[in-house]
């Protein structure tokens, strides 16, 4: 066990996370070069691939015999850096003993890198500080201050800091060597009742669960009858491993060692990312604290474009749910979109992400209605309710309050931008809570805002407000009483849910119109006009209306003409069979997320 | 030329067939010779049958049409012809390229006529850039006097590859509205309807009496056969296109080959389509046949509204649009095929 090392990279999105993860995994020989067919290996799901950011945590076991000349087993755990993806790197951090804290040199100190590096410290964790991207040019001018906020930010004495350039291959072996000598190995007892952390569990459709776990106490051995403690659910462990680019059989692992067992288990359910594993003849007397449940922020309608496909898209969301346990689905359904899903989702990135991987993995073709957040809804007769979708708020006069969900916003900027990002806050109704210098140019930020007002373009208008420097984190504070309503939108007299939103009443005249206009653009000119009206109640905020079709018609058509026309008939058919409607009124599936485009 | 006619006729057993219609059509028909056309139509009559009342038309240019030719064609046996005027404004005939001038146009309406050509029929363009709601309607004034019975009045197309083509694209001219151009149909349908023209297709005008008949047959989804480079045919529910290159179609006949570029035989759903959308491009469908396939109720739902909002009528069981229909015609073909 001395010669374990547990330890996860955790940074700033982009700061370069995942091209260490490829140095180290060459230079300990994990991945031989000529197996180093892409980069960032770990993010081996094509969409990390695509977008170039890592989604899933990531294991992976590297043997390495130091200068001393001393042979250890380094357990890396690669995380995501983006901010809905937090829950993660709280799951690595459990399992590790320390934490590679990666920084950008041209970037320097953002606000996950604070957020990730508080986690860390929280889960009492070694901090190894790297300066990544050295190679760069711009780096000669940005190192020092970097140096500096580092140094401040963790208290770190300055020869403490790594400096490497992941990309180029400069000071690998540093790390690793500060890894073997700064990370505290595991202390455990392999001779105690097992007691082991489940940190992330996978669905394999041949295996079954595959449960990801870190050993605490005792050995697991394959043969085993093991149980899950929270769960009390039974099982026989069937394999035993640790994590090589490919899963790789040990039939055991002991106290200190990070790994994966396998019992034919069916059912995710039963083996709960948090909970305990030991042995069921000679159980641990307590399990270990477990993590926080995180619950979605998101949530958004999901239907299938054909009807047809209902329980097609139910079985690919249970399927996903498999290797996603943060998704929730339940079923609903619309006037406008028939019968389909309210989807909860971690955040705007998390639920593209998910649309993605339905369309792509599971081939399904869907529409995806706007984005709310989750709503309290306190009622005359006492009761109070949580609401996932704006159609389903009750009427009014039944309402005492409805309440949103606030967060503390924590944004890093260089102080030049102070006054743009103000202006953006105030206009999201945030309220400034401290301001803190982490330097003469580098200002932190910390806003009260309500979350429905930051999930759909606050952050590319932050990066755009400051040209690209600010960063931003947040976390749920609670729920707020605020005047909010609820927005109808009619079409030719016809409310269409699924596109109710619920809003301040403050900025309600506004967004009606702004989304009045918008679905002008989207909806195609028909054979009669037809109204847009955006309402609160009965009342009319906004209305607009799109003309009806006065010429559609080409002009000729003889013997050479006609399979030309037929075709492009067939195919204009088929994008309206892909129209929903509402009364008589087509409406295209982007329609149903207009409001993400509406510009201010 | 001749040899496809050959082939295509034998393959096709047409002793038996009796030929009701020929066109001339595409290009610059009236560039060829009467004897040249004699020698075609005997072709024909090898192998096939020419029906005496048969409607056989020329289609022409201002242009190449002299008094000589007039006859020539006359005597050969084109009995109806078709002239492309265009436009009668010298401007608009400029932004369209055409050579000749809308005097010579009129002149050779009135010549043909003189040489006894009593089926005449002008094409006439509008939506062309810089035309207004009152050229137009002078063009349509002096069309409507001269002796034809016969206006086809098409929107102006812009066709990928033509220099009008790309003049709308960089901006240089600047297409007419959506709107704009249905003002010009309501106008075209008005005036000439006043001067007694029945619009039997979007595009297509007549006198009591002087329908195309050979496009009716397009519409009914007859059977016709195309001949020359480019051309198309559809027989037995089979449609062929030849290939568009003169000198591949010539090579390709020399190895006694049909010159297809392709060939595709119709299923059921494809045949409805067409039937559906060229029946109301025309003369209407019956409801009969609209109403037969499984979204029954959404159709009839559909066609009620049509009814109700003036786009149709229904008489003697056929649904035909009106002229407000005929306008917006591709959106009610959409929600009428399968
Ligand atoms: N110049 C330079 N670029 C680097 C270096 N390390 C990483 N990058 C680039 O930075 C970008 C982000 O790298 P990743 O390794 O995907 O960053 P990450 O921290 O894993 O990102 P997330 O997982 O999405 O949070 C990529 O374009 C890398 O090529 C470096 O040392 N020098
Ligand atoms: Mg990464």
């Amino acid at each position: 066990m001395e010669n374990f090392r547990n330890f996860c990279i955790i940074a700033h999105i982009d700061h370069g996370k995942s091209t260490l993860a490829d140095r180290l995994l060459e230079k300990t020989g994990r991945v031989t070069e000529r197996e180093m067919v892409m980069n960032q290996i770990l993010d081996d799901n094509p969409l990390e691939q695509e977008r170039g950011i890592t989604i899933k945590l990531h294991a992976i076991q590297m043997d390495y015999t130091s200068k001393a000349g001393v042979q250890y087993v380094l357990n890396l755990i690669d995380t995501p850096g983006h901010v809905d993806f937090t829950y993660e790197v709280s799951r690595s951090l459990a399992a590790c003993e320390g934490a590679l804290l990666i920084i950008d040199a041209t970037q320097g100190v953002e606000a996950q890198t604070i957020s990730n590096l508080y986690l860390a410290l929280d889960a009492n964790l070694e901090i190894i500080p790297v300066i990544n991207k050295i190679d760069l040019p711009a780096a000669q001018t940005t190192l020092e201050g970097v140096k500096k906020q580092i140094i401040d930010l963790i208290g770190c004495k300055e020869d403490e800091i790594l400096y490497t350039s992941a990309k180029q291959g400069i000071g690998i072996d540093e790390i690793l060597e500060a890894i073997v000598e700064r990370v505290p190995p595991p202390i455990g007892d392999p001779n105690a009742p097992l007691r082991a952390l489940i940190y992330d569990s996978i669905f394999d459709s041949y295996r079954g669960v595959v449960v990801n776990l870190r050993v605490f106490d005792g050995t697991v051995r394959e043969g085993d009858k093991v149980v899950f403690m929270a769960t009390q659910k039974f099982y026989d462990i069937e394999e035993v491993g640790v994590m090589y680019m490919k899963r790789h059989r040990t039939k055991e692992l002991t106290a200190g060692n990070v790994g994966y067992i396998t019992a034919n288990i069916r059912n995710l359910q039963d083996s709960k990312v948090g909970d305990t594993l030991t042995h069921a003849a000679n159980p641990c007397e307590f399990m270990i604290d477990g993590f926080k449940i995180v619950k979605p922020m998101v949530f958004s309608g999901i239907y299938p474009s054909n009807a047809e496909d209902f329980e097609s898209l139910r079985e690919s969301l249970a399927k996903l749910g498999l290797n996603d346990s943060s998704i929730t689905y339940e079923p609903e359904s619309s006037n406008a979109l028939g019968f389909g899903f309210r989807c909860g989702f971690l955040g705007l990135l998390h639920m593209e992400i998910v649309r993605e991987r339905l369309q792509r993995e599971f081939n399904e073709t869907i529409v995806n209605t706007v984005p709310n957040v989750r709503y309290h809804v306190v009622m005359t007769n006492g009761d109070d309710i949580f609401i996932e979708n704006p159609a389903q708020l009750p009427p009014t006069v039944k309402i005492v309050d409805i309440e949103e969900p606030f967060i503390m916003a924590q944004i890093i900027t260089p102080s030049e931008y102070i006054g743009n990002i103000m202006k953006l806050c105030l206009d999201r109704r945030g309220t400034l809570k401290n301001q803190t210098y982490l330097s003469p140019e580098r200002v932190d930020l910390q806003f009260e805002l309500p979350l429905s007002e930051v999930i759909f373009d606050f952050y590319d208008k932050l990066k755009s407000v400051s040209r690209g420097y600010a960063s931003l984190d947040y976390e749920f504070i609670e729920y707020r009483a605020e005047d909010l309503v609820k927005l109808d939108i009619m079409l030719n007299g016809e409310p269409v849910d699924a596109l109710s939103s619920i809003v301040h009443r403050v900025k309600s005249f506004h967004w009606g119109q702004r989304l009045c206009s918008k679905l002008k653009e989207l909806i195609p000119r028909q054979m009669f006009e037809v109204a847009i009206q955006a309402a609160i109640g009965s009342k009319v905020i906004a209305r607009t209306n799109v003309q009806a079709i006065r010429k559609n018609v080409i002009a000729k058509c003889y013997g050479g003409d006609i399979s030309r026309k037929r075709k492009l008939l067939e195919k204009q058919k088929e994008g309206k069979k892909r129209m929903k409607q509402i009364g008589n009124v087509e409406i295209p599936q982007e329609a149903f997320l207009a409001v993400l485009k509406i510009e201010d | 030329m001749l040899s496809e006619i050959e082939m295509r006729l034998l393959q096709n057993n047409s002793k038996e067939l009796a030929i009701d219609s020929i066109f001339l059509g595409g290009g610059t028909p009236s560039l060829i010779e009467p004897k040249q056309l004699e020698k075609i139509f005997s072709i024909i009559s090898k192998f096939a049958t020419i029906k005496s009342t048969s409607e056989i038309t020329l289609e022409s240019n201002p242009g190449t049409l002299t008094n000589s030719k007039l006859s020539g064609f006359k005597s050969v046996g084109i009995n109806r012809l078709s002239i492309g005027v265009q436009s009668f404004n010298d401007d608009e005939l400029g932004v369209l390229d055409r050579i000749h001038s809308a005097k010579e146009a009129e002149n050779v309406v009135i010549e043909a006529y003189k040489s006894g050509y009593k089926n005449l029929s002008i094409d006439l363009i509008y939506a062309i850039p810089g035309q207004t709601l009152r050229s137009w309607s002078s063009t349509l004034n002096k069309a409507v006097k001269l002796p034809v019975n016969h206006i086809s009045a098409y929107n102006l197309i812009y066709e990928e590859g033509t220099p009008l083509f790309d003049n709308s694209v960089n901006g240089k001219v600047q297409p007419a509205s959506n709107d704009y151009e249905s003002k010009l149909f309501y106008k075209t349908v008005h005036e000439l309807g006043e001067a007694g023209f029945e619009q039997y297709e979007i595009s297509n005008f007549a006198k009591a009496g002087a329908k195309c008949l050979h496009n009716l047959k397009y519409w009914r989804g007859e059977q016709y056969l195309g001949f020359g480079a480019s051309a198309c045919g559809c027989v037995s529910g089979v449609r062929y296109k030849n290939v568009p290159d003169v000198h591949k179609y010539i090579s390709s006949l020399k190895e006694n080959t049909l010159p297809e570029i392709s060939s595709e035989i119709l299923t059921n759903k494809q045949k409805r389509t067409e039937l559906i959308f060229l029946g109301m491009r025309s003369e209407g469908v019956f409801l009969d046949y609209l109403l037969e396939p499984a979204d029954f109720e959404k159709i009839l739902n559909y066609i009620e509204m049509l009814l109700q909002m003036k786009l149709a009528t229904l008489n003697k069981g056929i649904l035909k649009l009106t002229t407000e229909g005929y306008a917006i015609c591709d959106e009610i073909s959409l929600n009428l095929i399968p």
